[in-house]
Formats: structure tokens, sequence, C-alpha cells
């Protein structure tokens, strides 16, 4: 394999939690980490060796998911998601306890507006530092740090502990 | 000093300058106030951290996206111009197309492929490859995933030099049900594949069911099943190879 090939296979388990934080359900996240990849081996002259792959991939990942995903997204939006009903029977021991923050979590994320999401998964999940965050997004440092600090408060209230 | 949101999560998130990170941490020691926002801060950072851990797959050579970045490796063509790749040939123009190809003498090794009962079968240095090669070892042609299909044949999805495919295990040997011109060609220029290795990988999902096999099961399959059994002798001749 070249290394472009060695590159893109290491940034899959990446790829694949960018997509997760991004989509709303795990078939989603399937679909647009599959048009990613193809959409990355059919530009890969685009890509300059020596620069950055994940951040070319995390820019790949979010317009596909904008040109593709979105729309099915806000569909999917109207209906209750199969996590409002997780909870259900909960019988509080640990382990169960720890799915329904994941879930809650999870749950947090999906009502973020998409600009804010982007902006969460990319510096909290991914742990991209601001300035990279902002060239995936194309948005100056201001609008990212704007999005981030909305989100983040966002997530707060969600899950309880508003700062 | 009273700090905004926006600056207590840069200082979480480790993006101040080094004067105000020093002024936000007096702060944390000195205003309760802002320690605990700070804390909230952190601690969100945690809990993403642990609701969405990177997503590893345990069997890089049954993972579809691994095998189709494999199955895209840079081609290399002779020329600058590449003429857009076959879409999938149904397998009755599939005699035509090989005639054509071999009449070209460049697409098809003849030894590749050969007829029989209205079916293209593997033959020759491709039979052999797919009843005994692992998925993924070097080689030409390469197995990239190997299957079972939802009537339980086994298939391997395979890209060579001269063909890339799918082939599934029947009793006349290795049916090929799908091809496509090689993608892995040797030359000096390098140059992009085209989507036709996605198309295979597609066409694979779509056939197969559950996941791809294991190397394990791999192995299992190719020990008990892939080997062509010889036939009922008909004569006291003992066949050489079967």
């Amino acid at each position: 394999m070249t290394q472009f090939e060695d590159e893109l296979v290491a940034l899959l388990p990446q790829l694949r939690r960018f997509a997760r934080s991004l989509s709303r359900n795990a078939a989603d996240a399937d679909d647009l980490c599959q048009v990613t990849v193809e959409k990355a081996l059919n530009g890969r002259g685009q890509w300059q060796s020596g620069t950055r792959m994940d951040s070319w991939m995390y820019r790949i990942m979010r317009n596909a998911w904008i040109d593709t995903a979105r729309a099915r997204s806000r569909a999917a939006q109207t209906f209750v998601g199969e996590e409002a009903g997780m909870s259900v029977g909960d019988r509080g021991d640990a382990a169960i306890e720890a799915r329904v923050e994941l879930t809650n979590v999870e749950a947090a994320m999906r009502q973020l507006p998409d600009e804010q999401r982007e902006a969460v998964a990319l510096v909290l999940v991914e742990g991209l530092a601001y300035k990279d965050a902002a060239a995936v997004l194309d948005i100056p440092m201001g609008t990212l740090t704007s999005r981030l600090v909305r989100g983040r408060q966002a997530l707060l209230a969600g899950l309880g502990e508003a700062a | 000093m009273t700090f905004d949101d926006e600056t207590l999560m840069a200082f979480a998130d480790g993006e101040l300058d080094p004067i105000t990170t020093k002024r936000v941490e007096k702060a944390i020691l000195t205003d309760p106030a802002v320690a605990e926002r700070v804390a909230a801060h952190l601690s969100l950072r945690e809990k993403m951290a642990a609701a969405y851990p990177l997503d590893t797959r345990p069997n890089r050579l049954a993972d579809p996206l691994v095998a189709m970045i494999k199955s895209n490796t840079v081609v290399a063509m002779p020329v600058n111009t590449r003429p857009s790749r076959p879409r999938w040939l149904k397998v009755a123009g599939l005699a035509a197309c090989l005639v054509a190809g071999v009449a070209v003498g460049t697409r098809w090794q003849s030894d590749q492929v050969k007829s029989g009962g209205g079916m293209l079968i593997a033959s020759g240095t491709l039979a052999r490859a797919l009843e005994t090669q692992v998925a993924s070892a070097a080689g030409d042609p390469r197995m990239l995933v190997s299957f079972r299909t939802k009537s339980g044949d086994y298939c391997r999805v395979f890209a060579g030099q001269a063909l890339d495919g799918i082939a599934c295990k029947k009793p006349g040997g290795w049916q090929l049900i799908r091809t496509e011109s090689g993608s892995s060609r040797d030359s000096a220029a390098y140059r992009q594949a085209g989507s036709g290795d996605s198309v295979l990988m597609g066409e694979a999902q779509n056939l197969m069911a559950g996941d791809p096999l294991s190397a394990a099961e791999e192995q299992d399959a190719r020990l008990t099943e892939w080997v062509t059994k010889c036939p009922p002798s008909t004569s006291n001749v003992r066949p050489t190879r079967c």
C-alpha cells in the first residue's frame, strides 16, 4: 500500500467516531463513512503529501454530511428517536447508569443545531485545536468559538449542569 | 475579576494565551464561581470523550472500508488518460467481452478464465489463488474479502492485474459472477483508480449474508470447502489433479 492508503486506513477509527457524532444513528454514520472514503479515493489527487490528512478527511466528511445526510436527519428529527425510550425500566445498577449517561450525552448532542454540533464534534470529540477546527469548517475563529460556547452551554444545560 | 464563559471554555480547552491562563488560574483559587464553571467545562470534555470512543473494528481484514481503500491501490497507467471502466457486466454479456478482451490481448489473461456450462469459471492462477490464498496476502490477484451468500455459497472479491471480480464456489469451480478489468497494473506513472472497486465491494455487500468471513473462518473454509473435490472416478485412471 502507498502512504496515502496507509494513512487513510489509520484514520478510519477517528472518521467513524466523527461520523457518529455528526449523524443521528449508526446506519447514517456508516453510510457517511462509506461516502467519505469514496470521495477521498476519488479525490486523492487533491491531497498534498506532507499536509494533515485528518483535517482534509474531516472536511470531506463534513461536506458529504451536508450534501447527503442533513435532509434525512431533519426528517428523522420529527419522530421520537429510540433513545427516548432507552431509560425506561432503568434498574439503577452501575452498568445501566453508565449506558444511560452515554445515551444522555448523545441525546443532548442531537438536540444541537448542526453548526454547533459540528463545532463541538471537532473540538470536544476529535480534540482539534480551535484554529484547525475553524479551518475544517472554513469559518473565522471567532465564529467557531461562539458556536462552541453556545453548543457547550446547551450541552451542559441538557445534562443538568448549567455553567 | 470576572471572565466570560468563552474565556473559561478556552481555558478548559487549553486555548488561552499564557497571560490570561495565569489570570484564570489565579481566579480559580480565589473565586468558587469561576472554579465551578471551569470544572463543568472540564467535566463536559471528559463526558464527550467517554460518549464517543474511537471506533476501532477488531478484524481489519473483514472491514469493508479497509478493503475498499486497499483495492483502490494507486494504479499505474502507461498513458495519461484512462477510459472509464466498464460498469457491471451482466453474466450474459461476459462471454462476448471475454472474446473481445482476448483479441485485444491486454485486458484479459486467457489462462485465468474459462467458460463452461454457460458460466465463466476461474482457472489457472486465478483459480489457485481463489482456493488457497488468504485475504489480503500479497500476490496477483489479491483476495480482498471472503463471505457467504444468503444461499450459503462461499464467495471472494479479488483484484488483479488482469481482472477484478467476485467469484463464488460452485461444484464446477469458482464461478465468476462479476468481473471487470484489472485494477492492479504496473507502470512507472501513478494514477488514481476508478471507483470500480467500491462498486465491487458494494455488490459483495448486497450478496453477503451477515459479516465477511474472519481470518479463522476463511482458513476453515479454505481447508474444507474450497479445494475442488475429485469427481467420482469413472475409470481406473486416477486424475493427476482435480
